[in-house]
């Protein structure tokens, strides 16, 4: 095995890392202020993308506008699904709520066929140039961009979460609400708050993936899976782990594609992950858990 | 806990909506049509192909509508989505065969949805045509099912005899994991050596992976002469965008499932010079194409050139309707089965001779076809 | 919670409906077909229901074992002639033999990790299944399975599969409900409730997750047999996850803890799709428009809400927690 081609599975893990590591993170903001694990996560990097590309395609729009709109339209979707669909439906448990997102992750997916149709929309690069060439192996300008863009979204988290009010509510939140809302955190606010930041991630990922492998109705549910497993894989509930985990998925994929098989990807990410979380049941980045 | 939402009321609310839901479209208000029953993959994996199928189907129902329907009788689709689901599509097909007045069945645009339609309108003897192509042994003694896809084996050697005018000796091979992909690669095997051509790499993928970048690099450090991407969308056009990606400039060849307007918007430039074993070239039809041809440029002015499934869609309710204008009356499905088996089809995107031992088209149904320019065109 | 299916002549009158469905619709095929399918995917249902609807753990590998049971029938019956009855017992013991080592490293995990983990080893074994193309037939699988017969009678019309797979449906409902009214139900329920103060009373917390994990299994397991020699024909497609999550979405529409609840959620989501198909493309959007409604406007299911309307029926007499009033 040459280094070149080593080199281009790395690029290769890297990117798909940076798509799974959005998603992750996007997964993990739900889940610690309302321990929802929302099955509908992977739908807003579908909208964010499919909106963005038909921006693009059918009304011409630049590429930078019609991301920036692809994103608010994952955001208010992310509104609508806490304060509607989420909100109300608090008291049901667990359980229930997790149905609804299932629910809500199909129907999604159904209006989406029925606007976009079903075959996948491209977009095109936000900076139009060559592939980068490094020691033999290539890597797209784009790819570049959204790895970029996780740590930069990554490091803006991690500060909105420590130094402003709302984000102090929602670690509060996360912690206990009940103890939360004694101290006056308008817990309900956390809640929708958190599902629309979390989508807006989704449709950060939809609209920085498209120009790569483009943006199709049905890629919704694959997002979810794959951002679950990253999720779990870091940590659910913990930012830095949950990227950490995107990363780390994509890595395994790359490496078992590119020395084993493909088609051995995802049951040897898998059987690592049900190792990991032999070792540490809650994930591998995640402090212990007070309840552990 | 929330028994009080659950009043009288909110229950024979929620009856009369699933009852709504449920009900079916009217009947067409014409005299005693002709009905023809459709299980179409419109949503779910292969939805696509579905989906652009369904075009071909509707525009040969208004074309054989108005010119009078089969004596005198306008014919009526009942159209079902099976969602891509074997176990539903087996369901739907019970449902459409249970139906009295269900002359055939059309549709299955996959392997499995395909075998679930198939094996029911054998056992209920119901004539089944389908835009696929034989996929298992099997099913080439079928008495009621009917192929307008080409043996894949026959694609197989149209990719190897254009590889051996080339010149080409060594086959990289990136497939696709699932069966389809399978049953190339069974297929370009067993050819290869007769051609004088080794496969000295496979690859493979599946629908659901992104980035190939890692299998596409290791097909290239295997130095070959051309690759085969057995593929369909959106993967086999990402796989296109990866090769550029890399540098790769070799020839590509990929099957009749790339025969899709999506290859083109998906893979952009780097389509140009893919070769793929299509069924009509979009803008250079053959004389047997015309018909439909114009009628597909009216009916979609925008993006007025069809690909493989619109033409075999099509195809699907002409091949009935040649078999019901040779059945004697009054039509049975015994006898339009057996109609069909006799039919010499020229059609759109199909040449069959069917037979009692022959259910799919002749090889001359291949047309090779390139991208240049973003359109298909017949390849030299 | 309510585990009592009702008045003992409920129950006999809809056995004798279930008897008597084949000889008054015997003629409709789609009826008997869809019929079938209801009481396969009932049986995975009840399995289920004993691991999440009365243990509250949310298991996402019913499809692996559905799938390890079918698998295990398919290939003893056409690589070594084995019976299938034989087959469909070696489909039972191999699904929970396996289920019983699973158990325990897995039921360690909580509530998401639990799940994730489940689904990962579902999705592990759809590639050991493919890819182990010798023995399994890979993506393409395996066609001409033979039919259950018990000497020379061969269960071969779907009348005569119809009640084979309803006696085993009965059957594994019979059996879960015993389990749900015995001691080792009361434990399990104990366990649904709270877990820490379940432990706290003697309730071995663990011995009981990893039998009803186990039982679970085994109805997953026996259904997948009858499934596929049913079909007469295996294939990976049928086992992935997304039959885990149809699974749960039965469980969700009848009502979680109740086995008539589960029932009614298999009719419904074994029916509806078929309903709805003639609505082309819009038939998801009606399918989950009408699923999101009900789990968020009936949270105890179908099942649930029948309940509560025959007690207002009855003069407004309230279900209570026990769900058994007079």
């Amino acid at each position: 095995m040459s280094l070149s081609a080593f080199l281009q599975f790395v690029f290769s893990g890297l990117t798909s890392g940076a798509v799974y590591a959005f998603v992750a993170l996007a997964f993990s903001v739900t889940f610690s202020s309302s321990g929802i694990v929302n099955f509908a996560q992977g739908q807003f990097v579908m909208l964010g993308g499919m909106v963005a590309a038909s921006l693009h395609a059918g009304f011409d729009v630049p590429v930078l506008p019609a991301m920036m709109i692809g994103v608010a339209a994952a955001g208010i979707a992310g509104l609508v699904m806490g304060a509607g669909f989420i909100l109300p439906m608090l008291r049901l448990g667990e359980f229930t709520l997790i149905l609804i997102t299932l629910g809500l992750s199909i129907v999604f997916e159904a209006v989406a066929l029925i606007v976009w149709g079903t075959d996948p929309l491209a977009l095109s690069s936000l900076i139009d140039a060559e592939p980068l060439r490094l020691g033999g192996a290539s890597l797209t300008i784009d790819s570049v961009i959204i790895i970029a863009m996780i740590f930069v979204t990554l490091i803006g988290y991690q500060l909105f979460a420590r130094f402003t009010r709302w984000g102090r509510a929602m670690r509060a939140t996360s912690i206990d609400p009940s103890v939360a809302a004694s101290l006056g955190v308008n817990v309900s606010l956390t809640i929708v708050l958190a599902f629309v930041l979390s989508a807006v991630f989704g449709g950060l990922a939809g609209v920085l993936l498209t120009p790569l492998i483009s943006t199709g109705a049905q890629t919704g549910l694959l997002m979810t899976l794959k951002g679950f497993t990253a999720a779990v894989l870091g940590g659910m509930g913990s930012p830095i782990g949950s990227v950490a985990g995107g990363f780390l998925l994509g890595m395994i994929e790359a490496m078992t594609t590119g020395f084993i098989s493909s088609t051995y990807q995802n049951a040897i990410a898998l059987t690592l992950l049900i190792l990991f979380l032999m070792v540490r049941p809650e994930g591998l980045f995640t402090k212990r858990s007070r309840q552990a | 806990m929330l028994d009080r939402w659950i009043t009288r009321r909110n229950c024979v609310l929620a009856i009369a909506a699933v009852a709504a839901a449920a009900g079916f479209a009217p009947a067409a208000l014409a005299a005693d049509p002709i009905v023809i029953g459709a299980v179409h993959d419109l949503t779910g994996p292969v939805a696509t192909l579905g989906q652009y199928g369904k075009r071909g189907i509707d525009i040969a129902i208004a074309e054989v509508n108005a010119a009078g329907g089969v004596d005198g009788r306008p014919i009526e689709l009942v159209s079902l989505n099976s969602e891509s689901k074997p176990e539903l599509a087996a369901s739907l097909a019970l449902r459409l065969a249970s139906r009295n007045d269900v002359l055939a069945i059309i549709g299955g645009t996959f392997g499995s949805t395909q075998l679930a339609v198939g094996s029911i309108a054998e056992k209920q003897k119901v004539p089944f045509v389908t835009p696929t192509g034989v996929i298992g042994e099997e099913q080439r003694t079928w008495k009621y099912q009917f192929h307008t896809l080409a043996d894949f084996n026959d694609a197989a050697k149209m990719m190897l005899d254009y590889a051996k005018k080339k010149n080409f000796k060594r086959l990289g091979l990136m497939r696709l994991e699932r069966e389809y992909g399978e049953l190339g690669a069974k297929f370009l095997r067993q050819l290869a050596p007769s051609y004088g051509i080794e496969i000295v790499a496979e690859e493979r993928g599946a629908d659901g992976d992104r980035d190939f970048t890692a299998q596409l690099t290791k097909l290239r450090d295997a130095n070959p002469d051309f690759l085969v991407v057995w593929f369909a969308n959106p993967g086999g056009s990402l796989v296109l965008r990866n090769a550029r990606q890399l540098g790769i400039r070799l020839p590509m060849i990929g099957p009749v499932s790339m025969d899709s307007s999506a290859t083109v918007k998906l893979a952009g430039p780097a389509a140009e010079g893919f070769i793929v074993t299509s069924q009509i070239a979009g803008s250079e039809v053959l004389e047997r194409q015309k018909a439909f041809a114009d009628a597909y440029r009216k009916a979609y002015p925008d993006a007025p050139e069809s690909n493989t499934f619109e033409a075999i869609g099509y195809d699907l309710i002409k091949i009935v309707v040649a078999g019901l204008k040779a059945t004697p009356q009054p039509y049975t499905r015994e006898k339009l089965r057996n109609a069909i088996a006799k039919l010499n089809y020229v059609g759109a995107g199909t040449v069959a001779h069917y037979s009692d031992t022959k259910n799919d088209p002749s090889a001359d149904t291949i047309v090779l076809t390139t991208i240049t320019n973003g359109r298909f065109v017949l390849a030299k | 919670m309510t585990h009592d299916a009702g008045p003992i002549w409920l129950k006999l009158a809809a056995v004798a409906a279930i008897a008597a469905l084949p000889l008054v619709f015997g003629g409709n095929a789609l009826l008997l077909h869809l019929a079938i399918m209801v009481g396969i995917y009932y049986t995975v249902c009840i399995g289920l229901s004993l691991i999440f609807g009365i243990g509250g753990q949310l298991s996402l590998a019913q499809a692996a074992f559905y799938g390890i049971g079918a698998y295990t029938s398919a290939l003893l019956a056409t690589k070594l002639n084995v019976p299938v009855f034989l087959g469909f017992v070696a489909a039972a013991l191999v699904s929970g033999i396996v289920a019983w080592i699973l158990a325990a490293p897995i039921l360690r995990l909580r509530t998401v990790y639990l799940a994730m983990a489940t689904l990962a080893f579902g999705e592990i074994l759809v590639t050991l299944i493919r890819e182990n193309r010798q023995l399994t037939g890979g993506s393409t699988g395996i066609v001409n399975l033979p039919r259950p017969a018990i000497g020379s009678f061969v269960f071969e019309t779907p009348s005569q599969y119809y009640y084979l797979v309803w006696i085993v449906a009965l059957a594994a409902a019979w059996i879960a409900g015993n389990i749900i009214r015995s001691r080792f139900g009361l434990g399990l329920r104990a366990l649904a409730d709270a877990e820490i103060g379940a432990a706290s009373c003697g309730v071995d917390v663990a011995r009981y997750k990893t039998w009803m994990f186990t039982l679970g299994a085994i109805f997953a397991g026996v259904a997948g047999a009858l499934f596929v020699h049913y079909l007469s024909f295996i294939s990976p497609d049928s086992f992935s996850v997304s039959f885990s999550i149809l699974i749960v979405m039965i469980l969700a529409v009848g009502g979680r803890d109740s086995l008539v609840g589960a029932l009614f959620g298999a009719i419904a989501v074994t029916v509806l799709p078929i309903l709805l198909a003639g609505y082309e493309k819009y038939s998801e959007l009606v399918f989950g428009v009408l699923f999101l409604a009900t789990v968020m406007f009936l949270p105890r299911g179908l099942a649930g809400a029948g309940e509560a309307l025959l007690a207002r029926m009855k003069g407004g007499r309230r279900v209570t927690h026990e769900g058994r009033d007079a």
